[in-house]
């Protein structure tokens, strides 16, 4: 019977496939599509004193901490160990074969370099999303106005101090608040573990940020949401935001070993700000009020319930003062929880986040503007998360689903007219004040922001694709262009399945562009001459093509 | 026992009669079954010596999954399935009278399609991902042809046996001027090499001509 069945197969196919055209077997070619993961994130981190500081994959290191860091790989699959942070950008993907439940997935990014406070970005990668975060580092050889730093040297004997020794940030540059660290005699300098660090010389550096500086908030470490805190009486959760009255970073060293100890309790006075804002009496920080002081750690991205501190007056400055023998960095906090729209993320008792829809009359779909935004307690310029803050589309009807807000504080939505965290531009619209965890539809009134609007863009839809082992490839990925404005490479957008609008351009200019893969960088210019171009010769990077 | 052997020679001995009297009364009717590129029916009618005119039906189901083939220098995994019914009317002729005859005529196709799937026989190893054939998604390819389509062919055997039974073999062509309409779709990550549709369109429209061979057993009336 098999016999007969190929006998009639072989017929029809002499019929039918014998008569192919040689043309359709040599032109023939498998279009392949490189989005091949379906969660992934891009992180692209700002030096705000001169974004040029970050090129190359030398300035700063990268390490995915967290309990899913499992979960992630580079985004040419491989172990995050070989996860590189170039010219800024980092790329992370979640390995399905490691997350088959499709499960969102949480990690944490410690960032650091020689010349830079080591700062951690929370990274949350949705169901099917691609994230996007952007999060300043503080350059220590010239931080920006709101992050006041000082550094010494002071002599110790076999790692034991002899005399007092003081740190403290000088105000400069108007600058409200400043952070101050004593030490007393014959105070022990001591590991991670408890042991006497032995030395003469003890290097110390304390970095104090305003809470009311926007470049200094938007450098905090670790964000406002964090993912992890212990709360007082030792519980962990991960729905904390927090408002901030400050922020002080103190590193120690003896002999090269980090001093994570002592044997007597150090303290720390931090100055605050007068216009910081009390969000649990709405009014501004006053003396007799208390503030939770909580520690982070830099290795971790831990964040841990301290104490309480009494704003006290000290020298006709408002000012906490506390004692710790752990050495850290301190975070004034007041704080909440937060409510999501995820079952699986934090407590549904503290509300639903709410959806936002905007009113922005004459301004259609078509014409739209990509701007920068973020979400703000009320009142403050605090960004309520890293991921509050993003280069979005704005038109008349344009809505937008808050996922993660805090609770029972009131927010503003604030847009700017720059396209980017980099380059903010000016602040065109703040929203009313509302609740983002009340549920249902918030309607925002944007119409003020018209004529504050930048011009209508030209707008470029390109189509890309390369070619490689006689297949055509569509390329999915993130694209930067070099912004001669304000000398830096600027995000535009993502690249799917070979396609991207490109705004705010002009026809018949060079642009220069970068992508990035496996670590690498990968350039192209293009000089556009009409508003639909094909690129159909985009070099396909080889690691890529060798495995498709 | 013995009552019904007697019973039997003498069935046998009447159908012989039977038999024997109906050769004295010339067939004009048959009807056939067919195995080739299909499995058909069909009744025929001798019209004379030179004449037949014959209805059949012919339907071809046909699934095989899982087998390889190369495109494009990929390894594929195919599943196949044919889906070919026809009805027809058909003339023959007999030029000499005898067992040879041309055959023309034409068939109504109920049902052509040819449904070929392939996805990748490998799996995609990206770093330490590994994705699978699923993952990378899958191509469509079918192929139809119009309803009604002219036939010709050759045959030898008679469509009406002189003796009551009969064997015959046919070859032949249907034929489409348009070529057969041809559609490519693809999902999952190779979703746009159904931009390919147009090149094979192309390069199947020469492809006129759909075959037709079987083998008849006739039984004459």
């Amino acid at each position: 019977m098999k016999t007969i069945k190929y006998i009639i197969i072989t017929l029809l196919l002499v019929g039918q496939v014998g008569c192919i055209d040689k043309k359709f077997e040599d032109q023939f070619k498998v279009t392949i599509d490189t989005d091949l993961f379906n969660q992934i994130a891009v992180i692209q981190v700002f030096d705000p004193s001169g974004q040029s500081n970050l090129e190359g994959d030398t300035a700063l290191s990268v390490e995915v901490l967290g309990d899913d860091k499992d979960k992630v790989v580079t985004d040419a699959g491989e172990n995050i160990s070989k996860l590189k942070i170039i010219d800024g950008v980092v790329n992370l993907v979640v390995n399905p074969n490691k997350n088959i439940e499709n499960n969102p997935v949480e990690v944490l990014l410690k960032i650091s370099g020689d010349n830079y406070l080591t700062t951690t970005v929370p990274v949350t990668i949705g169901i099917d999303e691609r994230t996007e975060v952007s999060a300043y580092v503080v350059n220590k050889t010239s931080p920006v106005d709101g992050i006041e730093r000082e550094e010494k040297t002071a002599s110790i004997k076999n790692g034991v101090s002899e005399e007092q020794i003081v740190i403290e940030t000088e105000i400069v540059n108007q600058t409200k608040n400043k952070a101050k660290v004593s030490i007393d005699v014959g105070t022990q300098f001591q590991d991670i573990n408890g042991n006497l660090i032995e030395g003469d010389e003890v290097e110390l550096e304390v970095t104090n940020f305003s809470p009311t500086n926007i470049d200094a908030l938007t450098s905090f470490p670790g964000g406002f949401s964090p993912q992890s805190v212990t709360l007082d009486g030792g519980e962990v959760v991960n729905d904390v935001a927090f408002v901030t009255a400050g922020f002080v970073s103190v590193d120690m060293e003896v002999g090269g070993v980090e001093v994570k100890n002592f044997s007597k309790a150090i303290t720390i006075t931090m100055s605050v700000d007068t216009g910081s804002m009390n969000p649990d009496t709405g009014e501004l920080v006053k003396l007799g009020d208390v503030i939770p002081i909580w520690s982070y750690s830099k290795d971790n991205g831990q964040w841990d319930y301290h104490g309480d501190s009494e704003v006290v007056m000290i020298d006709g400055k408002l000012q906490v003062e506390y004692t710790t023998t752990h050495l850290s960095w301190y975070n004034m906090d007041f704080y909440g929880r937060r409510c999501s729209r995820y079952s699986w993320w934090g407590d549904s008792s503290n509300g639903t986040p709410v959806t936002l829809q905007l009113s922005l009359p004459g301004v259609s779909s078509s014409d739209s503007r990509r701007l920068l935004s973020t979400f703000v307690y009320e009142g403050t310029s605090q960004e309520v998360s890293y991921n509050a803050t993003k280069t979005q589309y704005w038109y008349d009807g344009q809505t937008f689903e808050l996922n993660n807000t805090p609770a029972g504080r009131n927010l503003q939505l604030v847009v700017y007219s720059g396209d980017s965290r980099y380059n903010r531009g000016e602040e065109i619209f703040r929203s009313p004040a509302f609740d983002g965890c009340a549920g249902g539809q918030v309607n925002i009134d944007a119409s003020s922001m018209v004529s504050k609007l930048p011009p209508a863009p030209i707008r470029i839809h390109v189509k890309y694709s390369g070619e490689c082992n006689d297949r055509i490839i569509r390329p999915s990925t993130h694209l930067y262009m070099f912004n001669e404005t304000y000398n830096y490479w600027q995000y535009k957008g993502y690249i799917y399945r070979g396609e991207i609008t490109l705004h705010d351009m002009e026809l018949n200019k060079p642009y220069s562009f970068r992508v990035y893969y496996n670590g690498r960088r990968h350039e192209h210019t293009i000089t556009f001459d009409k508003t639909e171009y094909i690129d159909d010769n985009y070099n396909i990077p080889d690691e890529l093509c060798n495995q498709l | 026992m013995c009552m019904r052997k007697l019973l039997l020679i003498i069935c046998i001995l009447s159908s012989v009669g039977v038999i024997n009297a109906q050769e004295k009364k010339e067939k004009k009717h048959a009807v056939s079954i067919g195995v080739g590129t299909g499995l058909g029916i069909d009744y025929s009618y001798k019209i004379n010596n030179y004449f037949y005119a014959t209805a059949r039906y012919s339907t071809l189901p046909y699934k095989k999954e899982g087998f390889d083939y190369e495109i494009d220098g990929e390894d594929m995994l195919v599943d196949a399935e044919f889906d070919f019914s026809h009805i027809d009317a058909l003339i023959s002729i007999a030029p000499f009278g005898k067992a040879f005859r041309f055959v023309l005529g034409a068939g109504y196709f109920t049902s052509s399609d040819v449904d070929v799937m392939m996805t990748f026989k490998d799996e995609v190893t990206i770093g330490e991902v590994v994705f699978t054939s699923d993952d990378i998604g899958s191509l469509l390819i079918n192929t139809e042809w119009n309803g009604l389509l002219p036939y010709a062919g050759i045959s030898f055997g008679r469509p009406v046996p002189k003796s009551g039974f009969g064997f015959g073999l046919e070859l032949g062509a249907y034929y489409d001027a348009d070529g057969p309409s041809m559609s490519l779709n693809a999902n999952g990550l190779i979703e746009n090499t159904k931009n390919q549709e147009g090149l094979l369109q192309e390069s199947f429209k020469e492809n006129k001509f759909l075959p037709y061979v079987a083998f008849r057993f006739a039984f004459s009336f």
